[in-house]
């Protein structure tokens, strides 16, 4: 009896430590995924495109660090394989690699321009990736013009994974010109939760990989529509009021000049008395600093400055007009996010109009701009003339 | 099962030889006294035995000691030469007996024998008899002495700012310390005698006052539960009476410092001090004890502090680290950041061993170098410490047994450990170290959070003396706190701790203020 439990038991702690166990993959053996990208093969079935979906594995011993030079050896894979169904491609990748695929390093996910203007095929394709628990919801999401997979290969002597490239160039970029903050998978699902418009990073591959465009989602269709080029962006930034630094450029009697905004205020209001016409309201204060003029005249006098100032004003407010009328007539979608404040703060009036605003009766298209700009300069730098 | 072991304890209880005892009185004759004393010892040649002839009346004493254990200049002095630069002395025995026992000895210490039994271990703890010659009685005389280590700083427990001293092995020159840091009346040193046979004077030190009454009787109960042949270190009183023998946590501090003896005692706890050893116990303890060193009171209150601090991690990394390198390993790399993941994966290529036994085969290198080294004379300790650092971890890694990282993780894990203040406590760590490694490796994260559970259960059940190991954080004492994780500056630690419920609670009466 006694021997009996005592082998019961034995045999009972084996099992734990067999459960346990046969999850166990050492780190050598993981194929850690750092990149996807997704394109589009044949779009003759519109129902069910053929995708190319490019997984990028990083091979370790290639990355080159201190103790090891790295070679000539490449520091990642890119296995591409083609399906209707992304999860059943990224499986197919586990009988081609000899590692086991590993999505929790996953960084970032290229999509092509062909895919994301395809009516809900984005959309439907991301719900895989924020359906499996093993993928990450900080994922950065990318636009990529023509072949996405093209971008996977793309690397500098200094980054030799591209994936890791890429998130690194898009967090770098933001920081510096405080414009196309990178956008996670986890922000792309509160979006079509609520069925917003929004504007993804765009890259372009060329002699180098740039992004110097944003690509303009729309909503309620649930597609890309257009670019927004860098000054829409710059001009979509001021008129959020995104704390960060910016520089902008103003004419100024035949001159240019060159300011960097350090501070940033900007006020909403809107009238919704008329549902027809709404009127939005935006009052700016910008403050900041000229870093950079090809002017000849005194800017220790109070006019100048002045006039310095009126000059910016204009030129803020007019390139904020001029890329609200791009997405208000071209585009038709609310990317400044005006819905927010009409939800906010007229409820009742946005519950009448929300199925209607960027769709249907359109009221978001009839609605007019006023932009009320103070501009201040706080320094005109460490000197006044150069000559 | 349980019967069985009755019945195992009550065989052992029958079969317990007879103690030996001498209640025999002493006779008159000198000889057969003499020579009863040469039997009982058998005869050896380390017993001295002087006769001589005192007096007109040529009256026949003997001196008996033992060599060695006597100071013999105090014998050769104050006893013989008096004896025999002794003019008009008393021609009848017991008058002589008197008269030396008055007047001739120059010792503070004098004492009378009647029987056997009253005399043999003052002679084996180094006295000095004087037989004479018609006399029923025997004087002994205290000429305790010989050689002795002098005092010297304690080799387990450096400071860089503290007191030089430690204890050495002479009972009487350690409570001779203590007395020199506490001259106040109040300092209790109760003694006992322990080991059936080794009979070692054990000393329980507390200050009157201070210390809770039940604790002192507590400490004394266990005490005189203590019933085996012979006591060599205090090692074997602190396993007869601590709380839990089964507990990888000890319960009682030891140390050689008398100054952290002195600081235990001021704060209400009782030491005990046993001849023969330089490491004297402290009791009761917590865990907050144990990672405290002397120094932190010495230095300035920040770094105090802040190497308390230092300490408390390196107690994490030491059990925790190797468990979660295997974790991160090989069940939860996702929690790595990226690019290292990478870098650990490319330096693991090619690596035989799953980190599991990786880092059980290199933690038990460790262990063996550390043991190795222990117990070696200091001029090959070196040749070791050589060996080990640069030839298993050098070449282990070179050969493609192991992985660089992993010998990171090892060198982090040893060098945390020796961070501990405490030898014991730092035993125990690496002992919980390997169950958290075999944790991890079953269940990764998941199998550390629940050895860490069970490990905590048992640590709040764990009592020392009664006081809860791990007071002041469970039972709660926030006025403890001052001095626990935060060394408080000297002037704001007001009372002494409260788990310790002594009864005078405040160490400053006027809050710091002079009357």
């Amino acid at each position: 009896m006694k021997k009996n439990r005592n082998c019961f038991l034995g045999i009972c702690s084996l099992l734990l430590i067999l459960t346990g166990c046969w999850d166990v993959v050492n780190i050598e053996d993981r194929g850690f995924i750092i990149g996807n990208s997704i394109d589009l093969v044949d779009s003759a079935n519109s129902d069910q495109p053929e995708l190319l979906v490019t997984n990028q594995i990083v091979i370790g011993s290639g990355i080159p660090s201190a103790a090891n030079e790295g070679g000539d050896k490449k520091a990642f894979i890119n296995f591409k394989t083609t399906g209707k169904s992304i999860y059943k491609m990224e499986e197919e990748i586990a009988t081609i690699s000899n590692n086991t695929p590993f999505y929790e390093h996953l960084t970032t996910l290229i999509v092509s321009e062909k895919v994301a203007e395809k009516e809900r095929l984005f959309t439907n394709l991301l719900d895989t990736y924020l359906r499996n628990v093993n993928l990450r919801r900080g994922i950065q999401v990318v636009i990529a013009k023509n072949e996405a997979n093209k971008v996977l290969e793309y690397t500098t002597p200094d980054f030799p994974l591209p994936a890791m490239h890429i998130e690194e160039m898009l967090e770098r970029g933001s920081r510096e010109t405080g414009l196309l903050s990178p956008t996670t998978l986890g922000d792309i699902e509160e979006y079509q939760l609520n069925n917003n418009s929004y504007v993804l990073p765009y890259l372009e591959l060329k002699d180098v990989l740039s992004y110097q465009a944003g690509a303009v989602f729309h909503g309620p269709k649930d597609k890309m529509v257009g670019l927004f080029n860098m000054d829409d962006m710059l001009a979509l930034s001021l008129f959020r009021g995104e704390k960060t630094t910016k520089i902008i450029e103003a004419p100024f009697k035949d001159n240019t000049f060159t300011l960097q905004i350090n501070r940033l205020n900007s006020t909403l209001n809107v009238d919704s008395s008329d549902i027809s016409a709404i009127k939005i309201n935006l009052t700016l204060e910008v403050e900041g600093i000229i870093k950079e003029t090809f002017m000849t005249e005194d800017l220790s006098s109070q006019k100048v400055v002045e006039s310095v100032q009126d000059e910016m004003s204009k030129e803020i407010s007019k390139r904020i007009k001029e890329t609200f009328t791009k997405a208000q007539k071209e585009f038709g979608t609310d990317v400044f996010r005006i819905w927010q404040e009409l939800e906010t703060k007229h409820y009742e009036k946005w519950q009448k109009i929300k199925d209607n605003w960027e769709e249907g009766e359109y009221y978001f298209k009839d609605a007019q701009l006023i932009v009320d700009v103070v501009t201040e300069i706080y320094s005109i730098g460490a000197i006044n003339r150069t000559r | 099962m349980v019967r069985s072991i009755m019945n195992r304890r009550k065989r052992k209880k029958n079969s317990q030889p007879q103690q030996h005892k001498y209640p025999q009185n002493l006779s008159k004759q000198l000889t057969s006294n003499v020579n009863n004393l040469k039997q009982i010892l058998g005869e050896p040649h380390d017993l001295k035995i002087r006769q001589l002839k005192l007096g007109e009346g040529n009256i026949t004493c003997a001196i008996t000691y033992i060599d060695g254990l006597v100071d013999s200049k105090t014998v050769q002095v104050s006893i013989l030469a008096n004896l025999e630069n002794a003019k008009q002395l008393p021609t009848e025995g017991k008058e002589l007996f008197q008269h030396i026992y008055n007047k001739l000895l120059s010792v503070i210490h004098v004492e009378k024998g009647k029987t056997l039994d009253e005399i043999t271990l003052p002679l084996l703890s180094g006295s000095t008899l004087l037989y004479i010659d018609g006399v029923e009685t025997a004087l002994i005389v205290d000429t305790s002495g010989g050689e002795m280590r002098s005092i010297e700083e304690p080799v387990t427990e450096t400071l860089i700012r503290g007191p030089r001293e430690g204890f050495i092995e002479n009972l009487q020159t350690n409570l001779a310390i203590i007395r020199r840091h506490i001259k106040d009346p109040n300092l209790r040193f109760k003694t006992h005698q322990t080991g059936r046979r080794s009979k070692k004077n054990l000393v329980v030190a507390y200050v009157d006052g201070i210390v809770n009454p039940a604790l002192v009787k507590e400490v004394e109960r266990r005490l005189q539960s203590i019933d085996i042949d012979i006591v060599l270190e205090s090692g074997y009183v602190e396993g007869w009476i601590e709380d839990s023998f089964l507990s990888p946590f000890p319960q009682i501090m030891n140390s050689e410092r008398p100054d952290k003896v002195v600081a235990a005692l001021m704060q209400g706890k009782v030491a005990i001090l046993l001849e023969g050893t330089p490491f004297a116990l402290l009791m009761p303890i917590n865990f907050s004890n144990i990672l405290q060193s002397a120094e932190d009171r010495y230095e300035r209150w920040i770094i105090g502090t802040l190497l308390r601090g230092l300490r408390y991690f390196a107690a994490f990394l030491s059990i925790f680290l190797p468990a979660l390198y295997v974790s991160l390993l090989t069940l939860q790399p996702g929690m790595l950041p990226s690019m290292l993941a990478f870098s650990i994966a490319a330096s693991r290529e090619g690596v035989p061993f799953p980190p599991l036994i990786e880092a059980f085969m290199m933690l038990f290198t460790m262990e063996l170098l550390q043991e190795a080294g222990a117990r070696l004379p200091q001029t090959i300790g070196q040749t070791i410490g050589i060996v080990g650092g640069l030839v298993i971890g050098e070449a282990a890694v070179q050969a493609g047994i192991v992985s660089p990282i992993m010998v990171i993780i090892v060198a982090l894990t040893a060098i945390s450990n020796f961070a501990i203040p405490a030898y014991s406590i730092a035993i125990s760590f690496r002992i919980i170290r390997f169950g958290f490694l075999f944790a991890s490796g079953i269940f990764g994260l998941y199998g550390i959070i629940l050895a860490y559970i069970m490990v905590n259960i048992h640590f709040v059940n764990l009592k020392s003396f009664g006081v809860p190991y791990s007071t002041p954080f469970a039972p709660f004492f926030k006025r403890d706190f001052h001095d626990v994780i935060v060394r408080s500056p000297i002037h704001q630690i007001k009372d002494r701790p409260e788990y310790l419920q002594p009864q005078d609670t405040v160490s400053m009466d006027n809050q710091g203020e002079k009357k």
